[in-house]
């Protein structure tokens, strides 16, 4: 099995290069995705959270099979569910999910920080979909791969007459989802500004905070990631309702979206890279954006 | 004898010896004749007066007295014998986070284990006496990592009582382990934790609660409980709601928007003043400009520091209400907690005895108040740092240095970083030589506020990047152990090392201190010079608060060690040649020959 990993790195590091993977050639990759799926990394203790009795979980046992979380607390998890599927058959693997948070006995994230995945990834999954791409933000024992779609944060408006954040008074304040790279960049715009005529940002736990606030009338305006708008318009009419605003002054804030994997799957990991390329470049990620309607855009 | 004499001896014999035998085979068998003696035949319930005035053998709470000490009364073990210090025992505990302190009450040992097990040994021999196992949720148990250590438990009349990582309060029976009664205090799914133990005060059970960065509306809160029936009495919210004076503190924020401030420490208590001391945590998220507080809100009566974070409240047991509070470190936007023990000194200053309560935080500024007003007395600084400039000598305001407050979009540089100059490692107080006595390290941040937004829910406190470094022109020692005179506040002695402190300091009347590190070292010091008298490799790294304790006159040293809590697990990250083992969390028990 060694032999035949080493044989395909070349292969990996010649096609790399390229802008994406034909078919045929992705069909010569396949054994050796399947041989890294089931060697996984040794554990560098001193680069890799602590887990309790690690020696716990072994190898994926997974032969021909891509095992990949999705969680579905993710606004955007039926369609990362989709892309997944979709990067399993274009690698030729049977496709293996594991969804956290639709049931009290799965919800085994405490999402405090990145050290969860880690148990997620080393117990239940190869990689783990759903993750923004922001820089310097993940810690060196993780990887991500290629962006499978891109979108946008959005400020929603208690009043439909405020067709961007500027004409909404500076005496009603912006509930912004704490923490976000769009959060951060109005909070650093606000500071910019001389006090007395800024606004005022309250910080809220999530998007649904956000926009229950503007709904509740505790602000004038919300700022969210746009998927997780287009999730709960679903199923909250108050939501719904609420219109969009053009972010100016501010520019359009934007993400993109990939998968996680430990750092040392570094073969998987640009194996679904360059399936995620051939994914985009034959449309299939566009005709899942499009036919659920979502707000995001693959590239 | 006759032949049926003869047969009637014979049937005698085999009668008394298969009735000996299985005599022998009923009698559980107990490898240590001196553990013959069942230690809860004897135990006595344990009383207010018990609490206030505890025997010099027993560990009773926390910091062992009520005005958070942690020091031994016993002097068995001396400066001149502690080198023949010897393993008595050890016991293997459940691997992860193991800060635990036993408690100790007429040679019976509790011990808490990672994952909620508490298990009775006998003190002496370290035979187990009875287990209790909490059925926790799997989820609790996947996710791991620190939330199912706790720190301390207590006992009070015939129970045990214990916190929960499902929120729960638990009465067990001291000598059985059995049940009494079972609490829920709060909804673990939302994020509601223990890592504190509970705190018996006027036959109340009082309790802290963390994990209040996990978007609680209002934070956290300590509460008090019957002592009978776990009822909840009162509660007091450690983030200042609407009706409270302080309510205007957080730059104009709702409700909804106020997280952290958990109470994630035991308190003190004065029974003079019938007023109980906790300590505040600090706000979350870390980073003042993402929650809120930073750029200051120009507006008549509203301010910015974040009240009651990262200060000590003085409570009043009997009904919850606040008598006084101070405020350490306003509107911390470094994780720089205030939140440990609270020690209750009286020292002259200024040419009089005043009444103080003491405490060190995550800065390493050993600060005291007067415990009867909350009046700021003084401060003492220990490790290096920089973020506070300049604190006034008549009120304690701290004068910030702004080029160490983090900013959106740049990386600045703090010291210490966001374990603390010293963390949850307890410091310790020899009432006899008024000395002080502080597990310490040395080391400093780059902190780079960061967006990490992969579509959750805000559930944390972090949302930056501390990149721990050591101190400019550091000799690479990051550990310290510190003596300081609180007469004069001198530093009587200092002892650095390479490896970083992680565990709790203990002081006996012996004239020794105990305390261990990363490096698996559990040392004793001569309290007067700092010279190392006496040290043995554990298996794990130092991770608890240690305790003495006697039985049958014989003075024993019992210390936790293990693997896994992120406070050791951060300080590490410093010293990336010393490591220790994934598991193996023990309780090693030490005492001296019996010849001594």
């Amino acid at each position: 099995m060694r032999d035949e990993a080493l044989r395909c790195h070349p292969a990996v590091s010649h096609h790399a290069s390229g802008t994406g993977l034909t078919w045929f050639r992705m069909r010569l990759l396949m054994p050796c995705v399947v041989v890294l799926l089931c060697c996984r990394p040794v554990r560098s203790p001193a680069a890799t959270p602590f887990v309790v009795d690690e020696w716990r979980f072994g190898t994926h046992e997974t032969n021909a099979t891509l095992t990949y979380c999705i969680d579905a607390r993710d606004p955007d998890w039926p369609i990362a569910r989709k892309i997944a599927a979709a990067v399993a058959e274009a690698l030729l693997l049977q496709a293996k999910e594991y969804l956290i948070g639709n049931d009290p006995r799965t919800e085994d994230m405490s999402g405090e920080d990145l050290d969860d995945t880690y148990r997620m990834l080393i117990q239940h999954c190869d990689v783990f979909f759903g993750f923004k791409l922001v820089p310097d933000a993940y810690p060196s024992w993780l990887t991500i791969t290629r962006p499978y779609y891109r979108s946008t944060y959005v400020y929603v408006a208690a009043d439909p007459t405020w067709k961007s954040l500027a004409d909404m008074p500076t005496t009603r304040p912006i509930g912004a989802t704490v923490g976000t790279s769009a959060d951060m960049r109005l909070s650093q715009y606000l500071l910019a500004i001389p006090a007395g005529k800024r606004w005022d940002k309250y910080p809220m736990s999530s998007d649904e905070a956000a926009l229950r606030a503007v709904v509740g009338g505790t602000t004038g305006a919300g700022l969210v990631w746009a998927p997780a708008l287009w999730a709960l318009r679903k199923t909250d009419a108050g939501i719904a309702k609420l219109p969009q605003m053009a972010p100016s002054p501010l520019p359009v804030s934007t993400a993109d979206v990939g998968a996680i994997l430990l750092s040392k799957q570094s073969f998987l990991r640009s194996s679904i890279d360059q399936a995620i390329a051939s994914l985009i470049a034959d449309g299939t990620i566009a005709a899942i954006l499009t036919d659920e309607d979502f707000p995001g855009a693959a590239e | 004898m006759s032949a049926a004499d003869i047969s009637k001896f014979k049937w005698c014999k085999a009668t008394i010896i298969g009735l000996a035998l299985l005599f022998l085979a009923a009698v559980p068998v107990r490898s240590q004749p001196a553990a013959a003696a069942d230690p809860t035949k004897s135990l006595r319930p344990v009383t207010d007066e018990m609490l206030l005035h505890p025997d010099p053998a027993d560990w009773l709470m926390w910091r062992r007295t009520y005005d958070g000490f942690g020091f031994s009364p016993l002097n068995q073990i001396t400066r001149d014998n502690v080198k023949d210090l010897r393993v008595a025992w050890t016991w293997s505990l459940t691997n992860g986070a193991t800060e635990s302190t036993p408690i100790v009450h007429d040679g019976i040992l509790y011990i808490w284990n990672y994952a909620d097990k508490v298990q009775a040994l006998n003190a002496v021999t370290g035979d187990l006496i009875w287990e209790y196992r909490r059925d926790l949720p799997q989820t609790i148990i996947d996710q791991g990592l620190n939330n199912m250590a706790k720190r301390n438990m207590a006992i009070y009349q015939d129970k045990l009582i214990v916190s929960t990582s499902d929120a729960h309060l638990v009465a067990l029976n001291a000598k059985t382990g059995e049940v009494a009664w079972d609490h829920q205090t709060a909804d673990w799914r939302q994020g509601w934790r223990y890592t504190a133990g509970p705190f018996i005060v006027d036959g109340m059970v009082l309790q802290g609660m963390t994990g209040c960065g996990n978007a609680e509306p209002g934070g956290c809160f300590i509460s008090a409980h019957d002592v009978q029936t776990g009822a909840e009495k009162w509660r007091v919210w450690t983030i200042a709601h609407p009706g409270d004076p302080n309510s205007d503190s957080w730059n104009g924020v709702p409700l909804e928007s106020r997280f952290g401030a958990s109470a994630w420490v035991a308190g003190s208590f004065d029974p003079q003043q019938d007023l109980v001391f906790y300590g505040v945590g600090q706000p979350y998220p870390w980073i003042a400009e993402m929650r809120g507080t930073l750029p200051a809100k120009a507006a008549p009566g509203i301010t910015n520091t974040a009240l009651y974070s990262d200060s000590t409240l003085a409570i009043d047991p009997a009904t919850g209400k606040v008598k006084w509070y101070h405020q350490y470190l306003q509107n911390d936007t470094w994780d720089l907690d205030y939140v440990y023990e609270r020690m209750l000194i009286d020292l002259p200053f200024n040419g009089k005895t005043r009444q103080m309560v003491i405490t060190t935080g995550k800065l390493g500024i050993i600060e005291a108040l007067d415990r009867t007003t909350g009046e700021w007395l003084w401060a003492k600084q220990t490790v290096p740092q920089n973020v506070v400039a300049a604190i006034d000598a008549e009120t304690g305001a701290k004068t910030i240095n702004p080029a160490a407050i983090p900013h959106i979009g740049k990386t600045t540089v703090n010291c210490p970083a966001d374990p603390g100059g010293r963390g949850w490692p307890a410091t310790a107080y020899n009432p006899n030589t008024q000395t002080l006595f502080l597990p310490l390290n040395e080391f400093c941040s780059n902190t780079t506020p960061t967006p990490l937004d992969p579509g959750q829910a805000y559930t944390g406190g972090g949302r930056a990047i501390f990149a721990r470094t050591l101190v400019p022109g550091s000799d690479g020692n990051v550990g310290r152990v510190d003596a300081i005179k609180l007469t004069d506040r001198s530093t009587t002695w200092s002892y650095r090392q390479r490896a970083p402190s992680t565990g709790a300091v203990l002081p006996t009347a012996g004239g020794v201190v105990f305390a261990g590190a990363w490096d698996r070292i559990f040392r004793a010091w001569d309290d007067a010079t700092g010279k190392v008298l006496w040290q043995v490799r554990t298996n794990n790294a130092i991770n608890g608060f240690p305790v003495s304790y006697s039985v049958n006159g014989k003075q024993y040293v019992a210390v936790s060690v293990g693997n896994g809590s992120s406070h050791a697990k951060s300080l590490a990250t410093l010293t990336p040649e010393i490591t220790v083992p994934d598991g193996g969390s023990v309780l090693w028990v030490f005492a001296l020959p019996d010849t001594q």
